[in-house]
């Protein structure tokens, strides 16, 4: 199924960093969109995370401010077992460490793997109160994050806004 | 006439615990105990507990057989400041209420020095949280059951991470990694000096239609243990009987001086993943006089795996475990195969192993890491019978995901590095296996970190005349075996002193890789 998948993405080879390498899309957003679905299929089949988490890391070497990679992260976590906790904390910490390159950026991607990353714990929800509120009052900017914010206040219960905007997170 | 020796290994205030010293795990023929001059008991287990005793009270206590009694020996029971009767805190014991609050509240409240007292009847339960400086006492006759509606249990998280983001805190925990689970059903976090004591029984309720059905899938959070301790410290159970649990029976996890006396651990021989006792990352272990009869695992060794292994590098270690007998699990004795924190010190004596897949068993593979280190096992004064292989070293066990590739599973040599684990000095003395099937030994070392010292002396291993096929070591490679002699490989220094190994097909000896070997 790997290669099945890597021959959709023309894969045939990688680069000195040990990063696949496409003919047809350019690299980072060829990982963006690989390594989830490399993820999901390792998950449904035989669980070794070594390759993922290789080119997870080395994508965060090659790519330190990239929304995109720190996107992939997000949905790579989503995909994964934790149950090989080695590889699936690997990859939190990833998350965790490539937020603040991207923090900046404050679009609507980059808050949807910011509240994904809280929902699987790579990062402290409470902490990061005031991204919540910008996607929450802004909707329309931010459509995916809204609804990964949405999901995240699952585990709380419910959000709502107190004074001055303040997320207020109620059982 | 004569002498019989005997030792109190455990003085409540309201029970003694006496063992028999050099008559086995069973003794040969039946004894009595003598109280105070009157006949209390009859028996002929070596580790034997005498209940209904008053607190701060002198007996006078001894043993006779039919052929030897022992001395008088005058023991004083401890003092007790207060009994806390959970009916009179609205436990009902009926089998329909849910008694859990009204046990809890009785628990919550009982000071230093009390005893919470749970008398004969049915108590619904379902997580009962312990506190520090405790006794619970279950009288004869009573029986907590727990609930199998896993949406009424608490769940442990398996981290919560601190404010600043660069620590955890971990509660629950699966298989050797932090992750989220139910609360057991008795649960103790950071609590010490607590006793769970009397002849009662906790009852999980498992069955295959609930807790053991898609034991491979988490619902929620993963099961429950029927006890979990989770960094306690002077922790004692003693005469209980837990049965029926949904996953590992007692599970205490970076838990330190424990007793584990004269219980009884019974779980069908078909229930999944329920282990005995499984001491995790735990230091002064004393397991005594228990009788296990189990789906898994009587008593596994265990530290973690990698990411546990490696962040606390906290080595189970100074394990005694005697006089228990063990049944119908996979292995009477298993080290691994989370234990990438390392197994140190641990001496088995005086056992009875029947009907286990395996007497020992040592689980581990490349990977686990250098601090994965087997050191300083001592099996003295063992018997065993129709134990499929009594003895198996697999340090090529196929678990995890990648524990079929070539890396885990080639018998070539490969560099020793950080990832290497480490088998030192082990000792089997005075073993005597009858029955046996599979194999009498299958031991089988890393080529480049070979099993450092591995002795048997006075070793009598016999198979069965009608013996089954069976897989020895779960490795790649290794098809089942019937009667197969003593198998060792990739082993430093190898010493059979006064060993017969009668009834095998083949040869009797098939050793490779052996650096130095004795025979005697």
């Amino acid at each position: 199924m790997i290669d099945k998948l890597l021959q959709e993405y023309g894969i045939k080879d990688k680069d000195e960093n040990g990063l696949y390498v496409s003919d047809t899309m350019p690299q980072e957003k060829l990982l963006s969109e690989i390594l989830p679905k490399f993820a999901k299929i390792k998950t449904e089949t035989d669980r070794n995370y070594n390759e993922l988490v290789l080119q997870c890391r080395q994508a965060v070497i090659s790519y330190p401010d990239s929304e995109l990679i720190f996107v992939m992260l997000a949905e790579v976590l989503e995909q994964m077992s934790e149950q090989i906790f080695e590889h699936y904390q690997t990859v939190r910490t990833l998350l965790w460490k490539q937020y603040p390159a991207v923090a900046d950026k404050k679009s609507d991607m980059v808050y949807y793997a910011l509240a994904k990353g809280c929902f699987y714990k790579a990062f402290l929800a409470e902490k990061y109160e005031d991204a919540f509120v910008t996607v929450l009052t802004g909707k329309e900017k931010y459509p995916k994050a809204y609804q990964e914010v949405l999901r995240l206040s699952g585990q709380f219960g419910s959000i709502i806004q107190g004074e001055k905007g303040r997320i207020i997170w109620t059982k | 006439m004569d002498k019989v020796k005997f030792d109190v290994i455990l003085k409540t205030a309201r029970s003694l615990v006496l063992e028999i010293k050099d008559r086995g795990c069973y003794t040969s023929d039946e004894y009595d105990v003598y109280i105070n001059g009157a006949r209390a008991l009859r028996n002929n287990k070596s580790v034997v507990s005498i209940f209904d005793l008053k607190p701060a009270t002198a007996y006078e206590v001894q043993i006779k057989f039919a052929e030897a009694e022992s001395e008088v020996v005058t023991v004083c029971t401890e003092d007790e400041f207060v009994t806390l009767n959970v009916r009179e805190f609205g436990a009902k014991g009926d089998n329909v209420t849910d008694d859990t609050l009204f046990i809890q509240c009785a628990i919550n409240a009982c000071p230093k020095g009390g005893r919470v007292w749970i008398p004969a009847g049915d108590y619904r339960i379902t997580t009962l949280f312990l506190k520090s400086d405790l006794i619970l006492d279950l009288d004869r006759g009573a029986t907590l059951y727990a609930s199998t509606d896993r949406a009424k249990f608490p769940i442990l998280p398996g981290f919560i991470t601190s404010y600043d983001e660069m620590e955890q805190y971990n509660l629950g925990t699966w298989e050797g990694n932090p992750l989220d689970c139910f609360a057991g059903i008795i649960t103790g976090i950071n609590v010490s000096n607590v006793l769970i004591t009397g002849q009662g029984t906790i009852d999980g309720c498992a069955s295959h239609e609930n807790w053991w059905d898609s034991v491979r899938t988490r619902k929620i959070a993963w099961r429950p243990r029927l006890v979990f301790l989770n960094h306690c410290e002077n922790v004692t159970l003693h005469g209980v009987k837990f049965q029926n649990s949904p996953s590992w029976n007692l599970h205490p996890y970076f838990s330190n001086h424990l007793r584990f006396i004269d219980l009884i651990v019974l779980n069908p021989a078909n229930s999944p993943n329920t282990d005995g006792l499984d001491p995790e990352s735990c230091n002064d272990v004393e397991v005594v006089g228990v009788y296990f009869s189990l789906g898994d695992d009587c008593i596994a060794i265990k530290s973690g795996k990698i990411y546990m292994g490696a962040k606390h590098r906290t080595p189970s270690q100074n394990l005694m475990i005697r006089q228990c007998c063990m049944r119908d699990g996979h292995g009477s004795i298993t080290i691994g195969s989370e234990m990438a924190g390392g197994v140190r010190n641990v001496t088995v004596r005086d056992c009875k192993f029947l009907h286990t897949d395996r007497g020992l068993r040592i689980k581990t593979r490349r990977g686990r890491g250098r601090d994965a280190v087997i050191d300083g096992i001592l099996f003295e004064n063992i018997e065993m019978d129709h134990v499929m292989t009594p003895i198996v070293m697999n340090e090529f066990y196929f678990c995890d995901p990648d524990g079929h590739s070539e890396y885990v599973q080639s018998k070539e040599f490969y560099p020793v590095d950080e990832r290497t684990p480490y088998i030192g000095t082990l000792e089997f003395k005075n073993i005597k296996a009858a029955n046996c099937h599979a194999a009498a030994a299958y031991m089988y070392g890393l080529p480049e970190e070979k099993i450092k010292n591995v002795l048997f002396e006075n070793v009598d291993i016999s198979y069965a005349d009608e013996a089954i096929e069976g897989v020895p070591a779960m490795m790649d490679g290794v098809g089942k075996t019937r009667k197969l002699g003593f198998f060792a490989k990739n082993i430093e220094k190898l010493a059979l002193k006064n060993v017969t190994i009668t009834g095998q097909e083949g040869e009797e000896l098939i050793l490779e890789g052996i650096d130095k070997f004795l025979r005697e």
